[in-house]
């Protein structure tokens, strides 16, 4: 056993400890817990198998291209829904995300989708993972300015609408001065 | 000569404590008893309070706007509280008051929706440095092309505009450097344009907000605003014809 795999091993032992721990605690999300469980249990495995990959296939770049991209892909709806969840984000800004998250994922999972866009379109598996992820960064930026424009426009409104209620109140108050001690207003 | 019942002079400032009282002041004496709405655009200075101790009506804006944003709060100022025709000064005291008369006079004459004051009609006053002309040349040149008639001073802010226009103006007017633009977006909704000649003064204390920057982007935002207007469509709310027809 070599030091990275013992040191794998034994972070992977001490991740999968603590999710499981806090999965039985209750005072946690269960679905986060197993996340980090699942990370630590395929720690603890590589520790001990190095080769772990060839349960899914025979080892090759596209597998493990497929492999990172799996995962990244599944962070981004997770991160994505979740944040729709808690409504930090709104749903409209979010569709890109998602669309890109279950296009890569749907590329990852299924290999023969990803040979079929190489036959159609000769590009091979691990540039068309760098074309779509161009692609999402292109959008989600036109996608900002097109927010930024329509939100300065109604800070424009905005400002526009308090100053003039502002300049009406002014002249409101400057037609009946108000008493500054409230008791006197009752008597 | 004495503007018609029913105007209103608005002044757009940002950072203008050294001229705004002198400039109030002089409206005060060569358009005696005109209302005045200043719209401050959100000052560092002592704008505001020299504008309080004025006593003037004032629209505070909370952020800075730009003139553009600025003077769509000043129309819409304007048509809230029934104004017919508005007169347009620029904070900086470079278009003297007294110089008013020109336009009124031709709004008088009718036929027309905007009237601009033009430094480039004009014998004397200031114009502007070397640079900016030769682009004001090549502004006008275009401008003229896009709304078939001759403008010789496209960025003049010195105007004078009826209620029609004025109302248009309060849903729709352009941002950072709205002249140029405005004046095609009116020619484009069948607004009537005409221009007199006017004698500016140079900016008479404290400093431009334009930075040297400034000129070039300015150049490059028109142009391209002015192409892409051309692309747009008239918005039939606000076409001439149609509002005057329903009027």
């Amino acid at each position: 056993m070599t030091i990275p795999q013992m040191v794998s091993a034994a972070i992977g032992t001490g991740v999968l400890g603590g999710s499981l721990y806090s999965f039985f605690r209750h005072n946690t999300r269960r679905f986060k817990a197993l996340f980090w469980g699942a990370i630590g249990a395929a720690m603890v495995y590589a520790g001990f198998r190095p080769t772990f990959i060839e349960i899914l296939g025979p080892d090759s770049t596209e597998l493990r291209i497929r492999l990172i991209v799996a995962l990244l892909s599944f962070i981004v709806l997770t991160v994505t829904l979740e944040a729709i969840r808690i409504s930090r984000m709104q749903e409209r800004y979010g569709f890109l995300w998602l669309a890109t998250g279950l296009l890569l994922l749907a590329g990852a999972l299924f290999p023969d989708l990803a040979h079929a866009v190489e036959a159609l379109t000769g590009i091979g598996y691990g540039v068309a993972v760098l074309v779509v992820i161009f692609a999402f960064i292109l959008l989600m930026l036109f996608h900002f300015s097109v927010a930024l424009s329509l939100t300065q426009l109604k800070l424009g409104q905005i400002a526009r609408e308090l100053a003039l209620a502002e300049e009406r109140v002014r002249r409101l108050e400057s037609n009946h001065v108000a008493p500054d001690r409230p008791v006197e207003l009752i008597r | 000569m004495v503007p018609p019942k029913n105007t209103i002079v608005l002044i757009p400032v940002f950072n203008e404590e050294a001229n705004i009282l002198v400039l109030l002041r002089e409206v005060e004496e060569h358009l005696p008893g005109v209302p005045v709405c200043v719209i401050n655009d959100c000052s560092r200075d002592g704008t505001a309070q020299k504008l309080k101790r004025a006593g003037c009506a004032r629209l505070n804006l909370p952020c800075n706007l730009g003139v553009g944003g600025a003077m769509q709060a000043g129309f819409r100022y304007a048509v809230e509280q029934g104004y017919d025709y508005a007169i347009r000064l620029d904070g900086d005291g470079q278009h003297p008051p007294a110089e008013c008369a020109a336009l009124i006079e031709r709004m008088g004459q009718g036929n027309v929706d905007l009237v601009t004051g033009s430094r480039f009609l004009a014998d004397g006053g200031y114009t502007s440095s070397r640079v900016r002309q030769a682009g004001i040349a090549g502004l006008s040149a275009f401008l003229s092309w896009a709304c078939r008639q001759k403008i010789t001073d496209p960025t003049s802010g010195f105007q004078m505009v009826n209620r029609l226009a004025m109302t248009y103006f309060s849903h729709q007017y352009p941002s950072d450097y709205p002249e140029p633009e405005a004046l095609a977006l009116l020619s484009r909704q069948g607004y009537r344009l005409a221009e007199v000649p006017a004698k500016f003064r140079e900016r008479q204390a404290g400093k431009s907000s334009i930075r040297r920057w400034g000129t070039v982007f300015y150049m490059f935002k028109v142009c391209v605003a002015l192409f892409v207007d051309r692309c747009r469509a008239v918005d039939p709310r606000f076409d001439r014809r149609h509002v005057e027809a329903s009027a």
